[in-house]
């Protein structure tokens, strides 16, 4: 029982959420324009290429590989980095990251740090970390600054303030830089280059995630449209970049199969504006000395996700963000509440695996089993069968909450509803009624609720049973026994014929 | 480092040029076509001119000193070439150049993707800072296809253990990051020119 009640609270948690975003009507038709136009995008894209089937199956082997061979090209990698003069990591978990990052920064003295996105840096709160540690970071992604100006975390992998209007927007640069900014993106944009710009170049440090890392050339790929990412990578005396171990494939010629995908499925082009192939540190423009390199390859989790038969082909994820575009709940509520640090379908079995259960169990159930995910996933991971064992795995643990406890005994429930029908009609028709049921059960007033009869099919047919050559199994269901009986009684008939 | 073999002009490599000009003009790049290196100049010159640019700052290949000699020769433009100027006053010049010029070390018809490697940042960052790019292209440095263009990426890394930066620039900067609305220029060039030189150059950089 106790268990059921920490699921209630979640479940009470998520609903409060749920109202809340159903009411934020800005960041609604905000989420809509922006999802509904990536999805578009996407499609086009490849109806644009002629071997779409061909790509995607490749890439789906490709990670399959990648997976299968990780402790090999693993070692491949870490190797050819370092010959090439690339301080290479590997860390267990989050905190082991957050500590070697901090001392390569206080090592280099480092006063400004430049971030541009990554997934495994929101994993790990690693901004907020450097910034507890009184060191001043700024996000050069333009989406994830105004998500940074906003304190809040991405409310999409690849679109970080997909959840905003040009207006909040406004306001967020307006605040942060103390003077009048018109309402304009171009205008915003052109103010945020100016000020971001000067932070490129005063900065010591550039931390970067990496999209794929290449076993056979030691290096790592950057693939961005702004080009904040070959900024980070080419002003800062230190570079450091923080990713899984499930980025690393074995070829050159794997990562373009797989940049076709991402860049297919994520942004609807065949490719992006910049793409960045690094290892080792180049001469800098400054000093001509080298550039100090660091790689810092993370488990955190991935190792039990591998081991896992069924979850380890969430690590095939090439985090696109076709399936947060695609699903009709997160199109409603965005990666806030539909998401951890991970958002999104996939970011059910991603929360599980690299923060908690809990964390997982709570929006996991924002999932309505559409199956649209696994469709648009351009390497074809079953999303909906690893929600539904995430799910699985919360019920078992943190048990269920009043009303799924409820309503899946509501068979006798409903008996007795349809023993005193008129009565049960009546009382369910009065909204007091239903205020009572939504305060004690958790049964949303709202929600429709089926009329009740007393003349079940189960008594029509007990009077109607007849016999001949052939037999019938019918398994009548609640509501056709006891709220619809006339489609019991068609199924007879349509039998009997 | 990288770098395609000469061959003499082909129908497929005809094919190749348009397709690639295509490609590049449909991401809102710009496209010419220059017979001579000394057409580089005028080009350079009348978009300078057009934009009010007063500094030109280009990367230390043999074309983009080929160029940097004719705009040299005369002209209302500071141009500093990488490697003909001491570190300090080039990383001065690169930071307020409003054009940058380089060449390429490949070029992919299907993408419209300029393929550039450096091991020095001096070198990436004329093409990353100013607001303007403007690629030399030798005809020469075309490939068809990505796949091919990833073959003769995976062998420069192979090739040796330095460090080493490819950079495949394919538009110029965007973002639609607000109200998913697409602007030019967030951080690096606003602007992409690609000349295609007529003349087959051999041999890598």
């Amino acid at each position: 029982m106790n268990l059921d009640k920490t699921a209630t609270r979640a479940h009470k948690r998520l609903l409060e959420k749920v109202r809340v975003g159903l009411e934020n009507a800005e960041q609604r038709a905000a989420l809509y324009t922006g999802t509904e136009g990536r999805t578009e995008g996407a499609e086009k894209a490849y109806a644009s290429i002629h071997d779409k089937e061909a790509l995607l199956s490749d890439a789906r082997r490709i990670k399959q590989e990648a997976i299968e061979r990780l402790d090999e090209n693993l070692e491949n990698f870490i190797q050819t980095a370092e010959s090439s003069g690339v301080r290479v990591h590997v860390a267990a978990d989050g905190a082991s990251v957050v500590q070697l990052v901090l001392s390569i920064i206080r090592e280099a003295g480092a006063k400004l740090v430049v971030k541009s996105k990554s997934m495994t840096g929101e994993e790990l709160d690693l901004r907020q970390h450097i910034e507890n540690a009184g060191v001043r970071v700024v996000e050069t992604d333009l989406g994830e600054r105004i998500v940074q100006l906003a304190n809040q975390r991405p409310a999409h992998m690849i679109a970080p303030a997909i959840h905003m209007s040009v207006r909040q927007v406004t306001q967020l640069f307006s605040k942060n830089l103390g003077k009048y900014v018109p309402p304009d993106p171009e205008r915003i944009t052109t103010i945020a280059r100016e000020s971001l710009r000067q932070d490129f170049l005063d900065a010591d440090v550039g931390i970067t995630g990496a999209n794929f890392a290449i076993a056979e050339s030691g290096a790592i790929v950057l693939v961005t449209n702004e080009g904040n990412g070959r900024l980070v990578t080419s002003l800062p005396r230190v570079t450091i970049a923080v990713f899984g171990a499930e980025k690393i494939v074995s070829r050159m010629q794997d990562a373009f199969t797989l940049l076709e995908a991402l860049v297919l499925s994520g942004v609807g082009r065949r490719i992006t504006s910049y793409v960045t192939i690094t290892r080792g540190g180049s001469k800098l423009a400054t000093t001509g000395l080298p550039q100090q390199q660091h790689f810092v390859i993370l488990d955190n989790g991935r190792s039990t996700m591998r081991r896992d038969s069924a979850f380890r082909e969430a690590l095939y994820c090439l985090r696109c963000g076709a399936c947060n575009d695609v699903c009709p709940t997160f199109r409603m509520f965005g990666g806030h509440i539909f998401g951890h640090a991970y958002t999104g379908p996939i970011g059910v079995p991603w929360t599980e695996y690299t923060s908690t259960l809990d964390d997982a169990g709570e929006f996991a159930p924002l999932c309505i089993s559409c199956g649209l995910c696994q469709h648009v996933c351009p390497v074809s991971i079953d999303i909906p069968i690893l929600i539904a064992k995430v799910k699985e795995r919360y019920t078992e643990t943190h048990g269920q909450h009043s009303i799924n406890r409820t309503l899946s005994n509501y068979e006798s429930f409903v008996k007795f509803a349809s023993m005193i029908a008129p009565v049960s009609n009546f009382m369910l028709e009065r909204a007091l009624f239903r205020i009572i049921l939504q305060k004690t059960l958790g049964l949303d007033a709202r929600r429709p609720f089926p009329r009740f009869t007393r003349h079940t099919f189960k008594k029509w047919f007990q009077l109607h049973e007849s016999s001949g050559s052939r037999s019938v199994a019918y398994f009548v269901d609640t509501y056709a026994d006891m709220c619809e009986p006339e489609i019991g009684k068609a199924v007879v008939g349509a039998s009997r014929t | 480092m990288l770098g395609a073999e000469a061959n003499p002009v082909t129908s497929v490599e005809r094919e190749a040029v348009s397709k690639f000009g295509t490609q590049v003009k449909s991401v809102g790049g710009h496209f010419e076509r220059i017979p001579d290196i000394k057409n580089a100049r005028t080009y350079i010159t009348k978009i300078a001119l057009a934009r009010n640019a007063k500094r030109i700052v280009l990367t230390d290949d043999s074309l983009s000193f080929e160029a940097y000699t004719e705009l040299a020769k005369n002209g209302p433009i500071e141009a500093t070439i990488y490697g003909r100027s001491s570190r300090e006053d080039f990383y001065k010049a690169v930071r307020i150049a409003e054009i940058g010029v380089s060449s390429v070390d490949l070029a992919v018809a299907e993408t419209g993707t300029l393929i550039i490697s450096t091991t020095d940042e001096s070198n990436r960052l004329v093409t990353a800072l100013p607001e303007i790019h403007v690629a030399i292209v030798p005809r020469s440095k075309l490939v068809s296809t990505m796949k091919e263009a990833a073959e003769h990426i995976s062998n420069a890394f192979r090739k040796g253990t330095e460090a080493l930066t490819v950079s495949l620039i394919s538009a110029s900067s965007r973002t639609s990051d607000i109200a998913d609305i697409v602007i030019l220029g967030v951080h690096g060039p606003k602007e992409l020119h690609v000349l295609l030189l007529d003349q087959d150059r051999l041999g890598g950089i």
